[in-house]
């Protein structure tokens, strides 16, 4: 997949940490809190690449920014990888309007027929 | 418990006229999304809707049951999922017309397979420390 494909609305945490980059981050960031020069440090990839993988992260929730003077922290929020439970929520909302539907879908049809 | 989801409601119509609407691409484009559903076993088949919460709006399925007019089931695999989940319909006539239930199951092996591939991808200290307290505090749940 082209690297633009990060920028679309299609992240979620799954295909978030499916790039090898970004999940060492998350390794790093679970030993503590690090701005991006530190984690630059780390990798062999460039500052604004680094970044990049960071905006994905924060976007969908696997980290957090945290201001500390002139420096921003990036944060570990483990709590997003139970996306599951997001999913079934969101199913079910979207059940409940499909089923509305289909009541209006039937109604309509019989209506057609008399 | 697992984390499935069932739903029920009635419809005032008969079995075969809410069969109709369950069963046919054309009016599954009107209620659900645009597909190319068949009523076969074995058709594979896609629903598809503009991209929106997290996934590119394509639900890849595969019909796995119809039995006219009380049962149909297809697997659904969409978004982040890794693994399809099942969607089962069954049909009930009743006094009023039809108690249609809904059932949408298998969340946990969608997930379970991330989190497999998760597991065999060398995750170091995050999976080591940080990972598995979340994991087991979901598992206590499911």
């Amino acid at each position: 997949m082209p690297n633009k494909t990060a920028q679309h609305a299609d992240n979620d945490v799954f295909t978030a940490i499916a790039h090898p980059v970004r999940r060492q981050i998350l390794d790093q960031l679970s030993d503590g809190d690090l701005t991006v020069k530190g984690l630059a440090a780390q990798f062999d990839i460039s500052r604004p690449a680094i970044s990049q993988h960071l905006a994905i992260l924060l976007e969908v929730g696997l980290v957090s920014l945290r201001e500390e003077g002139r420096e921003n922290f990036y944060h570990l929020e483990p709590e997003r990888l139970r996306e599951v439970e997001a999913w079934v929520r969101r199913y079910e909302r979207f059940w409940s309007r499909k089923l509305d539907r289909l009541g209006e879908y039937l109604k309509r049809n019989a209506g057609d027929e008399t | 418990m697992k984390r499935n989801i069932v739903m029920e409601r009635i419809y005032p119509y008969p079995p075969e006229q809410v069969w109709a609407a369950l069963a046919d691409s054309q009016a599954l484009s009107e209620w659900l999304m645009e597909n190319d559903f068949q009523p076969y076993v074995g058709h594979h088949f896609q629903f598809r809707t503009s991209p929106s919460w997290g996934f590119d709006g394509i639900v890849h399925c595969e019909v796995i049951a119809v039995e006219k007019p009380h049962r149909l089931a297809y697997t659904w695999q969409g978004g982040p999922m890794k693994k399809p989940t099942t969607v089962t319909w069954t049909l009930q006539p009743t006094p009023e017309g039809t108690r249609l239930k809904l059932e949408h199951t298998g969340f946990e092996g969608a997930a379970g397979m991330a989190l497999s591939f998760l597991l065999g991808s060398g995750w170091g200290r995050l999976l080591r420390e940080v990972l598995p307290k979340y994991i087991e505090k979901r598992v206590t749940r499911l």
